[in-house]
């Protein structure tokens, strides 16, 4: 048991908070606790993006869970608290706003709408380096 | 792709052509004790972020990177990276 929950239970004993409030405390720390470490959702916890480039000289392939954007978004929120505060204005003069991007919601849009199959599929020829693809894709 | 198995290694493997390869196999135990061990640290950095005037959160930050692991890990064997060139090789597998 949490000391937490061993602290309110402690209070309704002594009678400090009565049963029903210690209730609404549990239920406010079981809330709490779900939005620390937020469970990543079962749609992108099994699913990749995958880039793949391809030409004659050289082959890349990098495959990212999408889980790891939801374990990420809280990391990058408070990463931008980090943005010196002279670029942030240039970007809020350009008319770019970093505070107001929420990347929580961001992937949570993204987790709704990305759907499986290519996001990109590029396809070049190139006299020096040949033909070259580059595809990128969620599987 | 997704397991029940969760991988116990990161692989980073390198060939620089003919002989000239090694691999590096890093237990990701480790990463995780370490994590959990520096957990305890972060309060104290808490502290120092807060005298040098920045807000950050230490322990969610801790928090976030053990989630971080444990979604890399979740997958049991994969492959992260693997980049190919005429001489060099690289890949970045979990196992």
């Amino acid at each position: 048991m949490s000391e937490e929950k061993r602290r309110i239970l402690d209070m309704i004993q002594v009678g400090k908070i009565t049963a029903a409030e210690g209730m609404e405390l549990f239920a406010a720390l079981e809330e709490g606790e779900q939005k620390e470490v937020p469970a990543v959702s079962q749609r992108l916890s099994n699913r990749f993006l995958r880039v793949r480039v391809d030409n004659a000289k050289s082959k890349v392939n990098v495959n990212v869970p999408l889980g790891l954007l939801k374990a990420t978004s809280k990391l990058v929120n408070m990463g931008m608290g980090f943005i010196p505060e002279e670029a942030r204005l240039e970007m809020q003069k350009k008319g770019v706003d970093v505070s107001k991007i929420d990347f929580e919601e961001l992937v949570d849009l993204i987790d709704k709408g990305l759907v499986d199959g290519k996001l990109v599929e590029v396809d070049t020829e190139d006299p020096h380096d040949g033909r070259t693809k580059v595809e990128v894709y969620v599987e | 792709m997704w397991s029940k198995k969760r991988s116990s290694f990161l692989l980073i493997r390198c060939s620089l052509g003919g002989i000239k390869r090694f691999t590096i196999p890093i237990p990701l135990l480790v990463i995780d004790s370490t994590l959990e061990a520096i957990a305890d640290l972060a309060m104290v950095g808490d502290l120092f972020f807060r005298m040098w005037g920045k807000r950050l959160d230490l322990n969610i930050l801790v928090r976030m990177s053990i989630e971080f692991m444990n979604e890399l890990r979740r997958y049991d064997q994969w492959q992260m990276v693997r980049v190919e060139t005429e001489k060099v090789k690289v890949y970045i597998d979990f196992w």
